[in-house]
Order: structure tokens, then C-alpha cells, then sequence
């Protein structure tokens, strides 16, 4: 038995050698695993930041067609367009509906909205009417907040109508000259617009900054970097891979050689480079921030981080062990991989994940490492605990081995 | 012909198990991914602090009409609590009701009656503050109308009693049965726009599809691989057609069969996911199939092995998408440099575009690597 | 006939083959031997129009190396060292994938036919359950699909059993003598090359393999 172990040990650290060497070999592929997620975490960066950051030179643009030409819509439009251009985010404009389908032909508009011509007719009589929203196809994302906003302006119109028609019915029950109640009519429509179009003075706004969070770059970065791991992570274990022919891999069992030893070796290696990488990237960011972190932290973190690399990788290996196709299994590998970054929380928090999810979540290790990971180094915490996720590791390492065992049984 | 045609069947025909698989793949992964985010849509529920710092029976309403939203999960707390789960990111937002809350709305004064507190991680902040101010406006609007009625009955004769409930009343009944004031979208020269996709408007079902159809069509042209193979190249130097014919030809095969099976998938998309699919959107697709096709049988020519291209191709998919749109709209960046829109193919699918730029540029290679091919071949 | 006259290759600075000259008639089976390294397989691959000559002409027939790979191909068939089938198709599905891209037509019948004369009986079997032997024989067979007048073998019968490699030896011998076939095959099985060939050709500068031929009365002549 200990002649196994020993010899079972030396291959191991044999196959270890030989992917160290291997990798050596690949450095090109090496670099472009380095500089891959980097890439595209970079990207998706600046798209969200182009989308979000809205200079003033670029606040979307609206035509406003008015079909009614009465005095009511005219006011009415005057209202919208000073109402919306206020904050900066809308222009709008005034234009006939052949302009509009013009404009939003150059892409020039985002889309135009038209008060349709029985308008102010329907406000007046109750009846019900649909303003038509035309958006522009070439700029999706923005006509689509378009619609959000005119909806949203619409439901507080509505809303105002019905007090409005309300307060006629009542208004037709007093003495009331026919005169004096159209007057009265246009006077309350105009009244009503005006104090519904203040809404916003009714909420008082304020944003809560947590010190150590008061920055989401800093969130977001920490986020990109653990993304950024787990595709290092991925793409460490494929580098490693070969596809040996059948007759090398039977001369290997003749000298002993158990799948075991060749996965665990490359799961050695695969863990190795990644927490190499990540500590460098990891350090260079703690660096740039300027964070503050003891060596007690840094401990900490490589723990977690080391922790999370086994458990992904342990995972990785036994899809790997399973299915014979390669195809299929780099495609359960990366849907995988993708469960585990979704659940993390480290893209979309997890308090917008589906109800059912957040309950098991504490049990995910993704999320608990991420957490755990974003706690020490973002909002100083002071402790740590790792007996979930050590459990979970043993417990894969177990799993992994019993396919290990059970695979080679089967293939004999 | 007939030979290349019966030569390539062959192919095909050993491995129809796999080529089945694959070309459903789209379509399933598309269907189940649709249905999982509406499920998503349906199971998530913003979690938002409101504070009663006194009740009253407008601040219980407010309360039932948010706690009723189906994508809200309202938690009444106090303001150190709330605020300290803000903190933490375990609220989206919170709303503070102030003590004199009813008096004020009841009084007309309806300036700052709700406190509303977001973190810079607030992501739903915007929707759920407009949500709550419209539920309030309600409120406010109607104690308006309600006075604006009592002012008319002091300055005309009328036999009526003022009732403050009853025109409440009234008002809530007009506005809940007369569907007075609608909106309708469309896109210009569509039927219809998109569908409402509950919380995740910008999810686009042909963004999804296109991600899956990338995927699967590199994996799918893997062929390219395993027929080019070192052992085979000797056969292929004494062959009639050569490698390259075959290949051509086998490039063709699958284009028609995907343009065909793509087709098949629109169809049952547009039945199963009520997506609507347009004479532009139609074009758009077959092109987009005849240049990514281009574009992974190119690609897979570049590599010997297959597990170095699968991989390969899964990055370059992420590359592709990431730049195409398909995950994060391109449309900021398009704004100041439109020359983006061309960096990848699946722009102009959303768009409902044609390709033009890659659709040339991957025919110019395609010749490329045909003619060098027969030249190495001589 | 083969007529190949001051023959050169060269891969850079290094020659490989320096004046190769010699002539193959129609139904002879012609031994080529050397040690390793010497240019057997080179010589073959030139012939075979896989690699362009550096100096020198060659001539099939009316056609002369050269100006047009293409047409010498339909007529030259090459047996490649390494095994060049698909391992996941049965020896029928391998053999009319490359009939139908082939220049002759052949009927399923004939292709069978052609595999029965080496004794190769597995029409239905996955190529990755054959033995060596067999596997070898499917490699000949598919190379002579398009009828080739000049067949070029290397090393043919490397690890397989004897009686395989007699019956593809006959099979051999059968085509050259009583379909006119020009054959060159390369081997380092002596007992095959003093059996089946007229006359043997030897390459390189060991003279090991003409001294041996020699004592066993084979005639032989150095390249």
C-alpha cells in the first residue's frame, strides 16, 4: 500500500512536470488567455459607460406631432417639451408627421410621439384615446426609454383626467352657464396638466454612500477581476488538455498511470498559474485603488481565492471525466461556468436573482467566496470563515475521485 | 456534382445523430432561455424599505396598492434598519413617509411627503421611485379634485352635499373602469414592436438566437477539422475535386440546410415566443447565415486541432457578441463612431441589416483561400 | 513507362536525391530499398507529383512531370506509409466516399471486388475494429480506384502478419503482370522484396542491402 501511494505520488508530480512544461510550450496561448477576459470585461465597460454617460451634446432626441392643433395641445406640448428637456436627458421637438418619419429615417430622432387628432376632444368627453409612440429601429435602447417615459407621463395623465372628468360631472350638477363651463373646462384641463406635470416635487431624493463602497468602480472592478478568474481558470484546465491516442494512453496504464493522477496533476497546475495571475492582477488593483488591506487580508483573500479555484476546478474535471464528446463536454463546462458567475452575484447582485435562487444562494459557493471576497477587501471586515467551502471542496476532490475510480472500472 | 453531393452524404449520414442535435440547438437553448428569464422576470421581486414613521389610512393604502405589485417585495421597517440594509445593498431603495404624510396630501401640500434613498447600486431605483410617485399622485390628485369640487360648490348653487369619499370614489371608479389614455409602439414601417419582456425590456430574443447559432455553427463546422486531417491529405491530392471543392461544396450543404432549419426556427419562435418576424428581419436572417458561415468555416481553416478550436470559437462567440450588441446595447458608442456597427455581424441582424461590409470582405477570403489552395495543390 | 533522368531534390542546402536516373517498364514490380533516411519516401513522393522536383525530368507515359500535376495524378496511384482512411466509416462506407471523388466510375460491385481480390472480406466492419493487416489492405485498395497505370507503395506491409503480406504481395504481382500496372514499392522485409520483385533498386550509401540482394540473386542496382 504505501509502495501505491508513493508511486501513485511520483506520477503525479511526474504529469505535473510534464504540463508545467507543456504550458511553457503554449505561451502564446498562455498570453492570450491573460489578455482575453481583460479584453472583453474592457469592452463591456465601456459600452455600459458610453450608455450611461449622457453628455449633453447627446440627450436623445424626440420629435412631438401635434394633430390636434388645438389651443389645449399646443399647451399641452409647450408643457411636455420644457417638462422633459428640463433634466437634460430628452430634446424634443416640434415637427409634422412627415418630418418625424424623415427624421427617424436619417437617425436623427429616436422616435416622435403624436397627440392624435380627436386629443383634446376625448380628454374633454372621457373617451378613449392611444397615443401612438414611433421609434426608431437604429437606436433601440433609446426608444425603448422613450416608451418607458411617455407610459409613465401617460399613467399621471390618466390619472388627472379621471379627476378632472370627475370634478365636470360635478360641475354639470351646479348652475353652471354653458358659457362658464366651457371656460371652466379649459381653466381645470390646463390647472390639472400643469400640477400633474410637478410630480416629482412630491419625493424628497437622497442617495446613501457606505464609506467603504462610496465608489462602484471599485465594486465593478472587483467584480471584472473575478470574472476575469474564473475564465483563467477555465482556459488553464483546456490548455492542459491533449488528445492522446488511445494506444499512448493504454501505454501509460501499463505503467500505472490512473486517470486520477493525470486530472489531479492538471488541476495542480491549472490551480497553480490561476492564483499566480490572480495575485498579481489581484495586487496591482489593491495598488491603483489604493485599498486598504493588512497582510492578514491578503492571507485571507488567497484563501478564498484558492479555495474557489479547487472547487471550480473540481467541478470542471468531473464534467470532464463523464462525457466522452468534447464538444459536449466544453459546452456543459461553460454553461457551468456561466451558472456559477451568474449566481455569484458578481454581475447582477443578488437581490435582483429570482426569489427561489436566493434562498440556496448562501449555499453556492461562487456567492459566498465573492462575498466574502468583496467584504475583506472592500468594506474592511475583520474575520473570516472557511468551513463550508472546505467541506465543499473535500467533498468535490471525493466526488471526483469516485469518478475517477468508477470510469476506469467501467473502462476495463 | 451528383459524387461530391453522394460523397458528402456519406459524411453526414455517419454522424446525423450529432448533426441533429446540433442544429435543434438554437432553437431549444432559445426557447428555454426565453422561458427561463420570463420565469426569472416572474420569481424576482425588487426589495424595497418603506417607512411609516406614523400610520394613517392613506399610508396603509399606499402600502397594500405596493405590497399588491407583483415584481415588488416591500419590506416595512424602521429608518435606522432600513437604511443600514441600503447600506449593505440589501434594498434597492427605500421611502420614508413622514409623519405628517396624511395631513399634508389631505391639505394639499404635497411638496418632499416622501423621503426616497437609493445606493449607488440601486439598479431599479428609477422604475420603483416612479411607481411610487404615481401611486402618491394618485392620492394627491384626487384630495385636488376633491377640493376643486367643494370650491365649486361654495361659488355655484347646488343641491348636492359635498362628499369627500364619494368623488374620491368616483374618481378611482373612472379611472379604473374607463381605459382612458393608452399608448401603442412600433417601430417605423413595422407592425409592432417588441414584446414586453416584463423586467428585462432590452432581452432580445434574436440577440439570444444569434448567440447559440454562432456557437453551434462553429461547433457544427468542426468537419473542416477532422477532413483536413495530416493522415487524409495524401487522399485528397487524388481525388477528382480536390480538398477544396469538397469542402466548398460542403459548405454550401450546410448553409442550405441551416438557411432551411433557420427558417423552421423563426417559425416556431415567432409561434412559441409571440415574436414578431418582419420581411426585413427575414433578409437580414439569411444573410446573417450565409456570413457566419463564411466566417466559421474561414476560422476553423486557421487551426489542426479541434479542442484549440472549440475553445477558440467559444471565445471568439463572446468576442463577437460582446461587440455585436447582443449583450450590452452598442448603441452609446455607435452614437459618436458609427464605423462600430461593422465590427460584428450580429449589429446588423438586430438592426434587421444587411451585413454588407463582413459579407464582402469574408467573400474576398473565401476566394483567397480557394485559389492559394489550388496553387499549394499544383 | 517511368523514364526518370538526373533526378534532383533538395530541402534547402541539404540534397536529398543527386542524379537519380532509371526507367520502370510496364508488368514489372520494382523494389526500392536504403537505409533510413536515404530518400525512398522522397522518391516516391516526387513521383507521385506530392513534392515538385528540384532538377531533372520524369516522364509517365506521354506525360511529362512538371507543367501539370493534375493529369499525371489520374494516372499515378500512391499507397502512403501512414494509414489513410476514416477510422469511424466500415470499409464499404470508406470506399465509395472516395470512389464517388474518384476519376473512374466504379460500381459497388467492382469496389467489393476490389477488396476481395486482397482477401479483404470485412465489406460491413467499422475500419477501427479491422486488424493491421486488413486496414493495410483497404489503404491499397482505395489507391487503386481510379485504375492508376504506375502504383507507388511505401512500405505497405510495415507490422503485419505474414499471411497478409503474402497475399497482398501476389495481389501485386497479379496487377503487374497480368493488368500491365507499373509497380515501385519501398519495404524492409527482404524475404518480400527477394519474393515478389523483378528487380530492386537500391538508394543511399549504405551498401548493406545490395550486398545481401546480391547473395540472393536478385538483381539489383544502385540509385
Amino acid at each position: 500500500m504505501g509502495d501505491y501511494t508513493l508511486k501513485s505520488i511520483n506520477n503525479i508530480l511526474f504529469f505535473v512536470h510534464q504540463y508545467v512544461k507543456q504550458l511553457q510550450k503554449k505561451w502564446k496561448s498562455l498570453l492570450l488567455l491573460f489578455i482575453f477576459p481583460i479584453f472583453i470585461i474592457s469592452i463591456i465597460a465601456l459600452l455600459i459607460i458610453s450608455l450611461v454617460q449622457s453628455p449633453i451634446s447627446s440627450a436623445i432626441a424626440v420629435g412631438l406631432v401635434d394633430d390636434d392643433q388645438t389651443e389645449e395641445t399646443k399647451l399641452i406640448s409647450s408643457f411636455l417639451k420644457s417638462s422633459f428637456t428640463q433634466d437634460g436627458t430628452i430634446d424634443m421637438k416640434m415637427m409634422r408627421e412627415d418630418e418625424a418619419k424623415k427624421e427617424i429615417e436619417e437617425n436623427k430622432i429616436s422616435a416622435y410621439i403624436t397627440l392624435p387628432k380627436e386629443f383634446t376632444e376625448s380628454m374633454y368627453n372621457g373617451v378613449s384615446l392611444t397615443i401612438p409612440i414611433v421609434g426608431n429601429a437604429q437606436q433601440k435602447t433609446d426608444s425603448l426609454l422613450v416608451k418607458e417615459l411617455v407610459e409613465s407621463f401617460t399613467r399621471y395623465i390618466e390619472s388627472a383626467q379621471a379627476n378632472i372628468l370627475t370634478v365636470y360631472d360635478y360641475a354639470k350638477k351646479t348652475d353652471m352657464t354653458d358659457t362658464e363651463f366651457e371656460k371652466y373646462q379649459y381653466d381645470l384641463f390646463i390647472e390639472f396638466t400643469l400640477f400633474t406635470l410637478a410630480k416629482d416635487q412630491l419625493v424628497k431624493e437622497g442617495t446613501v454612500t457606505n464609506i467603504a463602497t462610496s465608489s462602484p468602480t471599485h465594486f465593478f472592478t472587483l467584480s471584472g477581476w473575478f470574472l476575469a478568474l474564473t475564465i483563467w481558470l477555465f482556459g488553464f484546465y483546456e490548455l492542459l488538455r491533449k488528445d492522446e491516442q488511445p494506444s499512448l494512453v493504454t501505454r501509460q496504464k501499463l505503467f500505472g498511470v490512473t486517470i486520477w493522477q493525470t486530472v489531479l496533476a492538471r488541476i495542480v497546475v491549472a490551480f497553480a498559474g490561476n492564483v499566480m495571475l490572480a495575485s498579481m492582477t489581484f495586487i496591482a488593483i489593491a495598488n491603483y485603488f489604493d485599498l486598504d488591506l493588512y497582510w492578514i487580508d491578503y492571507l485571507r483573500l488567497v484563501q478564498y481565492t484558492a479555495l474557489y479555484s479547487l472547487v471550480l476546478l473540481v467541478g470542471i474535471a468531473i464534467i470532464d471525466v463523464w462525457i466522452r464528446s468534447m464538444k459536449v463536454t466544453i459546452l456543459i463546462q461553460i454553461f457551468f461556468i456561466f451558472l456559477v458567475v451568474i449566481t455569484s452575484g458578481s454581475i447582477i447582485p443578488s437581490i435582483y436573482l429570482p426569489l427561489s435562487l436566493q434562498d440556496i444562494l448562501p449555499f453556492i459557493f461562487s456567492h459566498e467566496t465573492f462575498n466574502w471576497i468583496t467584504d475583506i477587501a472592500l468594506e474592511g471586515r475583520n474575520y473570516a470563515e472557511y468551513n463550508r467551502l472546505t467541506i465543499l471542496m473535500i467533498t468535490g476532490f471525493t466526488l471526483l475521485w469516485l469518478s475517477t475510480f468508477i470510469k476506469e472500472r467501467w473502462a476495463s | 456534382m451528383k459524387g461530391l453531393l453522394y460523397a458528402r452524404v456519406i459524411r453526414m449520414k455517419k454522424d446525423w445523430k450529432s448533426l441533429t442535435f446540433w442544429l435543434a440547438f438554437p432553437f431549444l437553448l432559445t426557447y428555454i432561455a426565453i422561458r427561463l428569464i420570463g420565469l426569472w422576470g416572474e420569481d424576482t421581486k425588487i426589495p424595497i424599505g418603506l417607512v411609516v414613521e406614523r400610520e394613517s389610512q392613506l399610508s396603509n393604502q399606499l402600502i397594500e396598492k405596493l405590497s399588491d405589485v407583483a415584481y415588488l417585495d416591500v419590506r416595512l421597517l424602521n429608518e435606522r434598519e432600513a437604511i443600514n440594509e441600503l447600506e449593505k445593498h440589501e434594498l434597492d431603495s427605500v421611502f420614508i413617509l413622514q409623519r405628517q404624510y396624511e395631513e399634508a396630501i389631505m391639505g394639499g401640500k404635497r411638496k418632499g411627503v416622501i423621503d426616497a434613498y437609493s445606493s449607488n447600486r440601486s439598479y431599479a431605483y428609477f422604475a420603483v421611485k416612479e411607481l411610487v410617485t404615481s401611486f402618491v399622485q394618485d392620492d394627491v390628485s384626487r384630495v385636488k379634485a376633491a377640493y376643486e369640487v367643494r370650491d365649486l360648490f361654495k361659488e355655484y348653487k347646488t343641491d348636492e352635499k359635498w362628499n369627500w369619499e364619494e368623488i374620491v370614489q368616483e374618481s378611482i371608479e373612472k379611472q379604473e373602469t374607463q381605459q382612458l389614455l393608452q399608448t401603442s409602439f412600433s417601430y417605423l414601417n413595422n407592425e409592432s414592436g417588441p414584446t414586453e419582456d416584463g423586467v428585462f425590456p432590452i432581452i432580445n430574443t434574436w440577440g439570444i438566437w444569434a448567440l447559440f447559432s454562432l456557437m453551434t455553427t462553429f461547433f457544427l463546422f468542426d468537419w473542416v477539422i477532422k477532413e483536413k486531417r495530416e493522415e487524409l491529405h495524401i487522399r485528397w491530392l487524388f481525388t477528382s475535386t480536390g480538398f477544396e471543392k469538397f469542402a466548398s461544396f460542403g459548405l454550401i450543404i450546410y448553409t442550405v440546410i441551416m438557411i432551411l432549419i433557420d427558417a423552421l426556427t423563426f417559425l416556431l419562435l415567432s409561434v412559441f415566443l409571440q415574436q414578431q418576424v418582419s420581411v426585413k428581419l427575414w433578409l437580414s436572417l439569411f444573410i446573417f447565415r450565409i456570413v457566419i458561415n463564411l466566417l466559421a468555416f474561414l476560422f476553423v481553416n486557421l487551426f489542426r486541432q479541434s479542442l484549440i478550436y472549440y475553445v477558440g470559437s467559444i471565445g471568439f462567440t463572446l468576442i463577437l457578441m460582446v461587440l455585436g450588441g447582443a449583450i450590452i446595447p452598442v448603441e452609446g458608442v455607435t452614437k459618436q463612431w458609427s464605423w462600430v456597427e461593422n465590427l460584428s455581424p450580429i449589429t446588423s441582424l438586430l438592426n434587421e441589416q444587411i451585413p454588407y461590409v463582413w459579407l464582402t470582405v469574408l467573400l474576398g477570403l473565401f476566394c483567397i483561400w480557394y485559389w492559394k489552395g489550388d496553387k499549394l495543390r499544383a | 513507362m517511368l523514364k526518370v533522368v538526373d533526378l534532383e531534390k533538395s530541402y534547402g542546402k541539404k540534397k536529398i536525391l543527386d542524379r537519380v536516373s532509371f526507367q520502370l517498364n510496364r508488368g514489372e514490380i520494382v523494389g526500392l530499398v536504403g537505409e533510413n533516411g536515404a530518400g525512398k519516401s522522397t522518391l516516391l513522393n516526387l513521383l507521385a507529383t506530392i513534392t515538385r522536383l528540384s532538377k531533372g525530368t520524369v516522364q509517365l507515359g506521354e506525360f511529362v512531370y512538371g507543367k501539370k500535376p493534375e493529369a499525371i495524378r489520374k494516372i499515378v496511384g500512391y499507397v502512403p506509409q501512414e494509414l489513410s482512411l476514416w477510422e469511424e466509416f466500415t470499409v464499404e462506407q470508406n470506399m465509395l466516399f472516395f470512389e464517388k471523388l474518384s476519376w473512374k466510375r466504379r460500381t459497388k460491385e467492382e469496389c467489393r471486388q476490389l477488396c476481395l481480390d486482397m482477401q479483404l472480406e470485412q465489406w460491413k466492419e467499422p475500419v477501427k475494429s479491422l486488424s493491421g493487416g486488413m486496414k493495410r489492405k483497404l489503404n491499397i485498395a482505395i489507391s487503386l480506384l481510379h485504375d492508376p497505370l504506375l502504383i507507388l507503395l511505401d512500405e505497405p506491409t510495415v507490422g503485419i502478419d505474414m499471411k497478409s503480406k503474402n497475399e497482398i504481395g501476389k495481389y501485386l504481382v497479379k496487377l503487374a503482370k497480368e493488368q500491365g500496372k507499373i509497380i515501385l514499392y519501398t519495404s524492409h522485409d527482404m524475404n518480400e522484396i527477394i519474393t515478389f520483385c523483378d528487380r530492386v533498386y537500391a538508394i543511399g550509401k549504405d551498401p548493406f542491402y545490395i550486398n545481401l540482394l546480391k547473395n540472393n540473386g536478385v538483381l539489383v542496382e544502385k540509385l
